[in-house]
């Protein structure tokens, strides 16, 4: 485009474009595309158009206008549309050849402006939208086009979220309080998908006053909201109900003094006195020989395939009879590790694939069988000065969740901290903190390098704050229903 | 046009889910290219026009956090970085059924590098429920080796609430004392 120096903007209308070509030229030309252009809200105030000449009817469109407006345009194409009037940008389109084309017209407009001038030897500003402009035809005016612009916002239609349910990867958890979060926003969006009606008196609202009870009402509504709700993983429970699996998962003690968590006894376990033990060993002993492990804990075999990622159960990790063989203690000799030959092996595998019934995601199952194991003690191997570093997330998808636990998650990867510390900082019971660690402890995700753990150093306050707030409240639903 | 400033970037490769999770997360129906089919001649389709998945979280107030698919990598890479202009977080999509998927990372998180090292990234592993391996552990190992540290979920891209947990993690991943 040579030396030529653009003044200003061409001011462009989009005409005839898709939603999402129209989507992305805003984008362009919000951004870098300022510089050649800015957008119109109406073909009145353009200085040229932008149109996409694939659109059915839009190059009959376009000139229709032309004739009225004599306003230049840019086509979008496949095809050279061989006509002299238009800059034609062919597809894929890219950055430059739209600049290329914004500055070629903003030439032109020029060029006629600076004629113009001299012609009518006027001193008066001639507008830069006289681009050859021909007589009017009687009775079409630019405004009252027969084509209306389409709109970014596209009008409601059938949502087709393509649910398949019954994945037996995913952990099936305590849904149903979440249930109320989807309600507000099927009210937010026209969405057509038939939806599970709340039933239960909501407990993110409680009719007490007691702070412990507006306490536990926090906690439900939190692990509500980390938690999701799919149709495969959602079970109906009641509160009642979802208090005594979190209660199974994370204990029921109150705030413990830090001083007093290795002091206490009952509030200290060791995994080797129970059956997570020979689990985690398993899991070791599956990843480092590639071969199915099975332990035996009769009258139940478990499988680990840690190819597949999948653990094979025959009880189901959400059971109260899990939750007892988690945490009953086992006597020496009662559970037995056997790594299987490669018949054995694939025979497992085959079942595991027939069986889904009884195939659990490995992570998710040693998460929920190391809570349950800890019920909110401690391991004996826990050092309350050590300050721990949260190395990597948990799958929050696919794990079964608990209060504060993304939170938890959060603040521990940013700097390392001691359980107490976490406790503290949030201002939230710490039986959940150490829930957290015990699990994160069973998925090995702390980080072990001190160098690291040492470079940790705090960043910087958040950008955004507000925004991300109101749209973490939005995601999960606490500020939608107020 | 007002606050394009506002959103969350989803890349990852073709098939990876882009569409489907905006779909699964927008208020509005989602803006792209395969439902738009009768806006252009069939014929024409699969060469046609600029591929952008495009979507919006209300939060109130007229305000919007607006989500925005990356298209097609070859075709419309310029768009990368203008895409990135005032985003709050990239959210890096990985199809667990494509060949080499430590090369998608890398490919990805190398693209938006400066992006994600100003802001943040998570990174969702779609299609396990039709291919199991590798693993989520594989992909923590691999996030590692590239030096990058993001949540990593497991998320099916049609089911909102994994695509919201998704987003949770990265909002709490800025600001970890959120709604606190
Ligand atoms: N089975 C399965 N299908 C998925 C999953 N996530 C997305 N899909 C499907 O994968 C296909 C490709 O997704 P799409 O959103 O078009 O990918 P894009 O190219 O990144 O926009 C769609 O048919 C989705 O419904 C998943 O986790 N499991
Ligand atoms: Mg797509």
């Amino acid at each position: 485009m040579g030396t030529f120096k653009q003044s200003h903007p061409l001011k462009v209308y989009l005409s005839d474009i898709s939603p999402h070509s129209q989507a992305i030229l805003e984008f362009f030309i919000g951004s870098t595309g300022g510089k050649t252009f800015t957008l119109v809200a109406t073909a009145a105030e353009a200085d040229a158009y932008i149109t996409d000449f694939d659109y059915p009817g839009s190059k009959e469109h376009w000139e229709a206008e032309h004739a009225v407006s004599a306003k230049p345009c840019i086509a979008l194409s496949i095809e050279d549309p061989q006509n002299p009037l238009v800059e034609w940008v062919s597809k894929p389109i890219t950055a430059n050849a739209l600049v290329d084309a914004g500055v070629s017209i903003s030439q032109k407009l020029q060029k006629v402006s600076s004629d113009n001038q001299e012609e009518e030897s006027t001193t008066e500003t001639v507008s830069r939208r006289s681009f050859k402009r021909p007589p009017p035809l009687p009775g079409l005016s630019t405004t009252q086009s027969p084509f209306r612009k389409k709109v970014l916002s596209s009008s409601p239609a059938i949502h087709t979220a393509g649910y398949t349910s019954g994945n037996r990867h995913h952990a099936p958890v305590i849904r149903e309080v979440a249930g109320q979060h989807d309600d507000v926003a099927v009210a937010e969006r026209p969405k057509l998908e038939p939806k599970v009606k709340q039933t239960t008196s909501t407990p993110a609202r409680p009719q007490t006053s007691s702070s412990v009870a507006t306490q536990q009402a926090e906690e439900i509504r939190d692990d509500a909201s980390t938690q999701d709700n799919s149709p495969a993983r959602r079970q109906v429970l009641s509160v009642e109900q979802i208090r005594r699996r979190q209660k199974l998962l994370c204990g029921n003690h109150e705030n413990i003094s830090h001083s007093k968590l290795k002091q206490n006894e009952e509030l200290n376990y060791n995994s080797e006195n129970f059956f997570l033990g020979t689990l985690i060993a398993g899991l070791r002993l599956a990843k480092q020989t590639k071969q199915v492990v099975q332990i035996k804990f009769e009258p139940h075999q478990f499988y680990i395939c840690y190819d597949e990622y999948l653990v094979f159960s025959p009880l189901e990790p959400q059971s109260d009879e899990y939750a007892e063989l988690c945490f009953t203690r086992v006597k020496p000799g009662q559970v037995n590790l056997h790594i299987l030959g490669s018949k054995e092996s694939n025979e497992i595998k085959k079942r595991i694939h027939t069986d889904a019934n009884f195939t659990h995601d490995l992570e998710s199952f040693i998460w929920t069988s190391s809570l349950l194991t800890s019920r909110g003690r401690v391991p004996s191997t826990l050092d309350c000065e050590t300050q721990y570093l949260l190395k990597h997330w948990p799958n929050f998808t696919r794990i079964e969740n608990f209060p504060f636990a993304m939170k938890i998650a959060a603040r521990w990867q940013k700097k390392p901290y001691k359980l107490s510390e976490i406790a503290r900082e949030m201002d939230i019971p710490i039986r959940y903190v150490i829930a957290f660690y015990n699990g994160v402890l069973g998925l090995s995700l702390f980080e072990t390098k001190q160098s690291k753990i040492e470079q940790k150093i705090n960043i910087q306050p958040p950008k955004n704050k507000g925004l991300i707030a109101r749209l973490f409240g939005r995601l999960t639903r606490n500020e939608a229903t107020s | 046009m007002s606050q394009i400033n506002r959103k969350i970037i989803f890349t990852g490769p073709v098939g990876s889910g882009k569409t489907t999770a905006i779909n699964s997360i927008s208020d509005i129906d989602i803006v792209s290219t395969n439902q738009n089919a009768s806006d252009m001649t069939q014929k024409r389709k699969r060469d046609t026009t600029v591929a952008m998945d495009y979507g919006v979280i209300k939060l109130g107030n007229d305000e919007k956090v607006h989500l925005y698919g990356t298209p097609g990598q070859e075709r419309f890479d310029f768009m990368w970085s203008i895409l990135t202009k005032g985003g709050i977080g990239l959210v890096l999509l990985l199809d667990n059924t494509r060949k080499d998927s430590f090369n998608d990372m890398k490919f990805y998180t190398n693209s938006f590098k400066d992006f994600i090292e100003e802001h943040q990234m998570v990174v969702g592993i779609t299609q396990t429920d039709r291919q199991r391996t590798p693993s989520i552990s594989q992909y923590r190992e691999w996030l590692d080796e590239l030096g990058y540290e993001a949540p990593i979920f497991e998320v099916d891209a049609r089911k909102r609430e994994d695509i919201s947990l998704l987003l949770q993690g990265l909002l709490l991943s800025l600001d970890p004392g959120v709604a606190e």
